[in-house]
C-alpha cells in the first residue's frame, strides 16, 4: 500500500516535470521555427526573383546587358550600364559630403555637447531621421532643384536645370546623416571613461584624446555606422525618382541628370509591368541591387573584423 | 471605487474586437467590380463609377498604379477591369487580354505664361516642325523660333521621367507622319525629366523659358475649365501658315474638347484610352462597360476628357458584344 503511494507520487511529479519540458522543448522549437522563417523568406525572395529573370536572362548575356548603354525597354535594348554608373555616383558624391559632416556631429554630441544643448540637439536629429524621405523629396524640388539650377551649377559653369547627380547626392547626404550620426554617437558613448581619462592624464589635449585616441577606439562603430549609410543611399528610391532627372545615360558631370538601379524600377514599372520582358528586366535590376547590397555588407563584415583586430584598445 | 474589471480583459475585449473588424475587412467587402490601373484615364472612370453607382446600386472600388499594373491585376484575375492609358501591346493580347476603347484623352505642348515670346506663340502658334526642334533641341533658344521676334533665354525643355503614354504620344506626334520618336530618345533629348504629370506642371510654373507637354487637365483649372496658374497651351499651328481663326481654341476647356471631339486637333496627340479584361468582361463588369459605352458617354467632358466620335463608339460596342 504505502508503495503504491509513493509511485504515484513519483508519477505525478514525473508528470509534472514531463510537462515542463515538454514546454521547453515546444517553445524553443517555436524559436529556431521562427529563426529559420526569416532565412526561408530571404531564399523565397531570392529564389522568386532570380527565376522571375529567366526570361531576360534567355535572352541577353548578363555580361552585355551590364556593359550596355543602350535602355530603351520599348525595342527590347536592356543596357543597364548608365543606371549602374548613376547608382555608384550617387552613393559615392553622397558618402563624401556626408560622412564629414556625420563624424564631426557625433564627436560633437558625444564629447562637447552637454545638457540641454545636447538634447536640443540630440532630438532634432532624431526628428529629422524620422521624417519620410518623400517629404524631402519635395521639399528639395522646390527649394533645392532651383538654387542648384541657378546659382551653384552656373558657378561651376554648367547650364542644367538643377535635377541630377549633385542634387540627389545632396539631398540624400541630409537624409542618410542622422542614422550615421546616432550609431556613432552610441559607439563613441559605449567607450570606457578609463580611455579618456588616461589620455588626459599623460597630457594629451580634448582634441587629440578624440583624434588619437577615441576615434580610433570607435572605428569599427563608425566604419559600419557609415556603411549603413552607403547602403541606404544606395537602395534609395523615392528622392532619386523625383529629383535626378531619369535620364538613361552615363553622367558627363556632377550636375548631369542620370538614373539609378532604383528610379529604373520605380519609373517602368507602373506602365510596362504587364509585358514579360520588361517585367523580367525589371526584376532582374532588383536582383543586381540584392547582389550588390549583399556583397557590401559582406565585404564590410570581413573589414569592420580586420579592424576591431587592428584597433584594440 | 473598485473596478469590477481587469486592465488584461479590457485589453482582451479590444483585440478581439480588432480581430473580428478586420476580419470584416477581410471578407465582408461588397465590392462588385473591381478596377484599377493607369492613372491617366482614372478621374473620368471614378467619375462613371460613381454615377452608376447611383443607379444600379453596384459599389466600385477603383485603384491606381498605372496601365502595366492594371493590366497584370486583370490579367491575374486580381481585379475586374483595368484602365489603360494606351493601346494594348501584342504581347498582352497573346496573354488573352481584351480592351475596348472608352474615350480620348489630350495631351498639349505648355509653356510658362511670362515666356519671353509668349504674346507671338499665342498670337501664331508653332508648327509640328518647330514643336519638333524645340523638344530635339535643334532650336535652343526662344530668340531663333521666331526669324522676326527678339528674345535671348536659353529653352529648357522637360520630360516626364516615369514611363507615361502621353509622353509616348508626344513623341508620336513629334515626329510626324511615318516616323516617331521614342520615350527614350526624348527622355535623354531634354534637359530633365519629372515623375508624373503635376511634377511637369510645377516645373514649368517654376521657370519662365522651360517648355513641356501636359495633359489638358493640368492646363485648365479643374472646375472653371479656364486658364489659371502659370502655364499656358502652345497653340498648334496644323498648316503653317499661322494660327488662323479655326486653329484658335485654346482660350477655355470648352473650346478645346470641341475642337478635339471635331477632330480640328490632331490625334496624336489626342489618344484613346481603353477598358480591359481578363476574356470578355463579366457580369456586372460588362454591364458597367456597356453603360460606359452608351449612356456614360455624355459624362466624358465633365470630367475633362472627349468622348468616342459616333463611328467609333459604334465599333467599341460591337466589340463588346462580340468578345475576343
Amino acid at each position: 500500500m504505502a508503495e503504491s503511494t509513493e509511485s504515484a507520487e513519483s508519477n505525478q511529479t514525473g508528470g509534472r516535470f514531463s510537462k515542463r519540458l515538454r514546454r521547453e522543448r515546444l517553445s524553443s522549437a517555436w524559436f529556431t521555427v521562427a529563426g529559420y522563417f526569416a532565412i526561408g523568406i530571404f531564399v523565397l525572395i531570392v529564389v522568386t526573383m532570380i527565376y522571375q529573370s529567366l526570361p531576360l536572362l534567355e535572352e541577353f548575356s548578363i555580361a552585355q546587358m551590364v556593359s550596355s548603354s543602350n535602355w530603351n525597354p520599348d525595342q527590347n535594348e536592356f543596357g543597364f550600364l548608365p543606371a549602374i554608373v548613376g547608382t555608384v555616383y550617387v552613393s559615392i558624391l553622397t558618402m563624401v559630403m556626408g560622412t564629414p559632416i556625420a563624424i564631426l556631429t557625433a564627436i560633437y554630441l558625444a564629447e562637447y555637447a552637454e545638457g540641454r544643448m545636447k538634447t536640443l540637439v540630440g532630438s532634432f536629429i532624431d526628428v529629422l531621421a524620422a521624417i519620410p524621405s518623400v517629404i524631402f523629396g519635395l521639399v528639395a524640388l522646390f527649394a533645392v532643384v532651383p538654387f542648384v539650377g541657378n546659382h551653384l551649377a552656373p558657378a561651376f559653369g554648367s547650364s542644367a536645370t538643377g535635377q541630377g547627380i549633385f542634387t540627389v547626392s545632396l539631398v540624400m547626404s541630409i537624409i542618410v546623416t542622422p542614422f550615421m550620426i546616432s550609431l556613432s554617437v552610441e559607439s563613441l558613448e559605449a567607450l570606457p571613461d578609463e580611455l579618456r581619462e588616461t589620455s588626459l592624464g599623460v597630457g594629451a589635449t580634448k582634441w587629440e584624446t578624440i583624434r588619437t585616441v577615441l576615434l580610433r577606439a570607435a572605428g569599427p562603430g563608425i566604419f559600419s555606422a557609415v556603411l549603413l549609410g552607403f547602403g541606404r543611399v544606395f537602395g534609395a528610391t523615392i528622392v532619386p525618382a523625383m529629383l535626378i532627372g531619369g535620364q538613361t545615360h552615363i553622367p558627363d558631370s556632377p550636375f548631369a541628370t542620370g538614373q539609378t538601379l532604383p528610379t529604373l524600377i520605380v519609373n517602368d514599372f507602373g506602365e510596362l509591368m504587364s509585358l514579360p520582358l520588361n517585367q523580367s528586366a525589371l526584376i532582374f535590376v532588383g536582383v543586381m541591387l540584392l547582389v550588390v547590397v549583399w556583397l557590401f555588407n559582406f565585404s564590410a563584415m570581413l573589414i569592420r573584423r580586420r579592424l576591431r583586430r587592428r584597433w584594440q584598445y | 471605487m473598485e473596478r469590477d474589471y481587469s486592465r488584461r480583459s479590457v485589453l482582451g475585449i479590444l483585440g478581439s474586437g480588432s480581430v473580428a473588424a478586420m476580419a470584416g475587412c477581410l471578407s465582408g467587402s461588397s465590392t462588385d467590380v473591381n478596377i484599377s490601373g493607369g492613372v491617366g484615364p482614372r478621374m473620368a472612370v471614378e467619375t462613371w463609377a460613381d454615377l452608376y453607382n447611383d443607379e444600379h446600386d453596384v459599389s466600385f472600388d477603383v485603384g491606381g498604379g498605372g496601365t502595366g499594373v492594371g493590366v497584370s491585376e486583370v490579367l491575374e484575375n486580381q481585379v475586374d477591369i483595368a484602365m489603360m492609358g494606351r493601346t494594348p501591346d501584342e504581347d498582352e493580347i497573346d496573354q488573352g487580354l481584351f480592351a475596348v476603347p472608352m474615350l480620348i484623352d489630350t495631351v498639349v505642348g505648355t509653356v510658362h505664361e511670362d515666356n519671353p515670346i509668349i504674346d507671338e506663340i499665342q498670337e501664331r502658334g508653332l508648327t509640328r516642325e518647330d514643336m519638333e526642334a524645340i523638344f530635339t533641341k535643334e532650336t535652343e533658344n526662344w530668340g531663333d523660333v521666331y526669324d522676326d521676334v527678339d528674345a535671348d533665354e536659353d529653352i529648357t525643355v522637360y520630360g516626364r521621367s516615369d514611363a507615361s503614354a502621353a509622353y509616348q504620344k508626344w513623341g508620336d506626334f513629334l515626329g510626324g507622319e511615318d516616323d516617331y520618336h521614342t520615350e527614350n530618345e526624348l527622355e535623354s533629348l531634354s534637359d530633365g525629366n519629372h515623375d508624373g504629370d503635376s511634377a511637369v506642371q510645377e516645373a514649368i510654373a517654376n521657370n519662365e523659358n522651360a517648355v513641356s507637354l501636359n495633359n489638358i487637365n493640368y492646363v485648365y483649372d479643374l472646375d472653371s475649365g479656364e486658364l489659371e496658374g502659370a502655364i499656358r497651351p502652345i497653340p498648334l499651328d496644323q498648316d503653317g501658315d499661322g494660327l488662323s481663326d479655326e486653329e484658335d481654341f485654346y482660350g477655355n476647356r470648352e473650346e478645346f474638347l470641341d475642337a478635339v471631339e471635331e477632330g480640328e486637333y490632331p490625334m496624336p496627340p489626342a489618344r484613346e484610352m481603353f477598358l480591359a479584361s481578363d476574356g470578355q468582361f463579366e457580369d456586372e463588369a460588362y454591364d458597367f462597360v456597356e453603360w460606359v459605352l452608351s449612356d456614360g458617354q455624355e459624362y466624358v467632358r465633365d470630367s475633362g476628357y472627349v468622348p468616342l466620335e459616333e463611328d467609333r463608339l459604334e465599333e467599341a460596342q460591337q466589340t463588346l458584344e462580340e468578345g475576343p
